[in-house]
């Protein structure tokens, strides 16, 4: 019994569920392996009765990621959505209540999918000056450690690019940035470490972004950056948005 | 209104949580045990958005400072009003000056404290649930410490109480209608069942470690709270690495991280992240496992979507039932 | 109840055979600081020892305020919310009336002592139903 949701050929916006297979439960078949390995399908899959998962298939990249802000917007009118939360490459749908068609829903995800035009959202760029290694980059050596580079390679390469906002998630204002070198990837922590502080800029796999508060992370923490991200008292409480513009500056490398 | 008379009892403002922010990194909150909370405010006729006190960690003392109702719902902690005993899921009137002793719980893991009127603390992003994590939210975004003066709503004094409203009334516990789950193998008696859907990555472990998910009675590890469930148990072991992107979490997600350990994410848990998901225990089980003590086990019983919907739908009847009952009673109190 | 008593136990169980005698069933007796109730049992027999087996005169009874199903424990507790011989304050909880999902108290009307049920648990009772019978406070 697969949790990944295949698309009903003859399911109807109705929500009549009418099917082929024999089965009561939503099944289909399973892809192992992360979205960029499976060819050109979407997965979609339940978060229990809370949430449905639609997560794009290709490359992490800006053009991936726009399509997801267009589904983004076009999904959080339909009835019975609460939010439209994207990820990286990734758009997770939380309910009002759970439909009691869900392949409706993961019909309506496909054709809006197909038919999602990269969303240009033009924000702001904001530098970022980073102080990197030391105390404040306590896992600096495990990247070196795993990608073979020196500290001023990383340090280079993790500077260099124009990083896009791609989502926010994880805790109040911190984003996630898409367009880091792939060289300096590095996996996620096997222990998550408790109590890294606000402005920690971080490498989870081949993502980076930077906390914005005090917490735990599981991702590799490579420097510092004093900013605030999060004010609650404003209508738009978060200082960027997704398509806003980061790029770190090198304040200076602590060995 | 209360005053706070102990200290580092990890006791927080918690509502029903803040929905809509998830998009600016902002997770839900709101009570572990939503059941108890919501049965606690129909007892005392508050608006369902009222907030009150969630309280993890015993014993907690409490002063009056005017008279006011309460009711305390959730784990049964021989709670004492002054000298007298406190009923399990009760509401009764409170006078000035009365201390409420909450005392260690001989089951279940938390209880609710509800004021007549609710907790009256600022709304923040739409709720006055507490973010500990972005520091905002319930009392000036932290636990409550001693000394701290909780306020709640503002409501029409009560005038000639008869004995009958000093004695209060209570509310059966969940459990005893909604009853507990079954699993086969059968479960021990002290094992927390919940219903859990597989989630996305779920066969992307090895057929050993799905039996095991299934068949064990996983440990509720010292290293639980609001944020998490850290499980302790057999390592589940996927047929490769799954390095996956980071994407939009709920409470209830089950993560296996690469200790193989897996994680309940709760209510104050990311609302994403990266790691493998094995399962998702279904929104109706979340108060069952919001009373799962540390050092008790869990059981996963499968279930399917329509049977999860269905549990929903059964928890909602439940709460209009009550909601029903309480009305018809408080209407006819004098 | 207080410890000074303005009747004589002697003296009530004079009356308790002249109340049995006349077919009286209830009779309150006040004084200053005092209140006997004496009922009589309606099945209790005609006995030359009124005062064995009728209730005892000084025992004071606790009807339900409400229809619903008596409870001694509360639904999550195995130990009865109070025991026989147990002394109890006005207002006191001494057992539950479940309505559904509603638990409604048992209110203790008087301090008292806890005598025995006159219900078992478990039984649905109607208004006005005995419930338990309490002793004056004081009298062990």
């Amino acid at each position: 019994m697969s949790p990944i949701l295949e698309r009903v050929l003859d399911a109807t916006t109705t929500g009549a569920m009418t099917s082929k297979r024999p089965q009561q439960n939503l099944q289909g078949t399973v892809h192992l392996t992360t979205p960029s390995d499976s060819g050109e399908k979407p997965r979609i899959s339940l978060l229990g009765t809370s949430a449905m998962l639609f997560e794009a298939p290709g490359e992490l990249d800006l053009q991936t990621q726009r399509r997801i802000w267009a589904l983004g917007q076009r999904a959080a009118k339909w009835d019975g959505i609460r939010e439209a939360v994207p990820g990286m490459s990734n758009l997770m749908l939380t309910f009002d209540r759970p439909p009691r068609q869900p392949a409706s829903l993961v019909a309506a995800l496909h054709d809006a999918w197909e038919a999602a035009e990269e969303l240009s959202l033009e924000g702001k760029t904001v530098v970022l000056p980073v102080q990197y290694g030391g105390d404040f980059g306590p896992h600096l050596s495990d990247v070196v450690a795993h990608t073979g580079l020196s500290v001023d390679e990383i340090v280079a390469l993790h500077s260099e690019p124009l990083y896009t906002v791609y989502a926010l998630g994880s805790h109040p204002g911190y984003c996630y940035l898409g367009g880091m070198d792939p060289r300096i990837a590095a996996p996620r922590r096997k222990v998550p470490v408790l109590g890294l502080p606000g402005g920690a800029v971080s490498i989870g796999g081949v993502q980076t972004g930077v906390s914005a508060s005090a917490g735990p992370s599981g991702w590799n923490t490579i420097g510092h950056t004093d900013m605030s991200f999060f004010d609650p008292a404003r209508t738009n409480p978060a200082m960027f948005a997704p398509g806003d513009m980061i790029r770190f500056s090198v304040e200076r490398i602590v060995r | 209104m209360i005053e706070v008379l102990s200290n580092a009892a990890l006791a927080t403002i918690q509502d029903q949580g803040r929905q809509g922010y998830l998009r600016y990194g902002v997770g839900t909150s709101g009570a572990m045990d939503r059941v108890a909370l919501a049965i606690g405010n129909l007892m005392l006729g508050n608006p369902d958005d009222a907030a009150g006190i969630e309280i993890p960690l015993f014993p907690f003392r409490v002063r009056f400072t005017q008279d006011t109702a309460f009711a305390l719902t959730g784990a049964d902690c021989s709670a004492r009003l002054g000298e007298r005993p406190v009923l399990p899921w009760w509401t009764l009137q409170a006078k000035k000056d009365d201390v409420l002793t909450i005392g260690v719980p001989a089951s279940g893991a938390r209880c609710y404290l509800l004021l007549k009127g609710g907790v009256d603390v600022p709304v923040v992003l739409g709720s006055r649930s507490t973010q500990l994590r972005g520091e905002f939210g319930g009392f000036l975004g932290r636990q409550l410490k001693k000394g701290d003066v909780v306020q709640a709503a503002a409501v029409e004094p009560v005038h000639g109480e008869t004995i009958n409203d000093l004695a209060g009334f209570g509310i059966t516990p969940p459990s005893w209608t909604l009853g507990e789950l079954e699993t086969s193998p059968v479960a021990d008696p002290a094992d927390t069942v919940v219903r859990v859907l597989p989630a996305g990555e779920y066969e992307a472990y090895e057929q050993d470690s799905i039996e095991a998910f299934w068949r064990e009675s996983w440990k509720v590890t010292p290293q639980s709270d609001r944020y998490g469930y850290r499980l302790g148990g057999p390592v589940l072991v996927s047929k490769r690495p799954v390095e996956m992107r980071s994407h939009g979490i709920v409470p209830g997600v089950i993560q296996v991280p690469p200790s193989g350990q897996p994680i309940i994410q709760l209510r104050d848990a990311q609302p994403s992240g990266g790691y493998p998901k094995i399962g998702t225990v279904v929104e109706a089980d979340l108060w069952r496992l919001a009373q799962a003590r540390i050092g008790s086990k869990l059981r996963f019983v499968q279930t399917s979507y329509e049977e999860a919907v269905d549990a929903q739908d059964e928890l909602d009847r439940y709460m209009t039932k009550l909601r029903n009952l309480v009305g018809l009673h408080r209407g006819t109190r004098p | 109840m207080t410890q000074r008593k303005e009747l004589q136990i002697s003296e009530l169980r004079q009356i308790t055979g002249w109340l049995e005698t006349a077919g009286i069933g209830f009779i309150e007796i006040g004084g200053k600081g005092t209140l006997i109730r004496l009922t009589l049992e309606s099945d209790g027999a005609a006995d030359p020892q009124p005062v064995r087996s009728a209730p005892t005169v000084e025992e004071t009874r606790v009807v339900a305020t409400s229809s619903g199903v008596l409870l001694r424990c509360h639904p999550m507790r195995s130990t009865p919310i109070v025991e026989p011989g147990a002394a109890v304050k006005q207002g006191d909880v001494l057992g539950l009336l479940r309505i559904a999902q509603l638990c409604l108290p048992v209110i203790s009307p008087s301090d008292g002592v806890v005598v025995k049920w006159l219900v078992e648990p478990g039984a649905t009772v109607g208004y006005g139903t005995a419930l338990m019978t309490l002793a004056p406070a004081g009298n062990l």
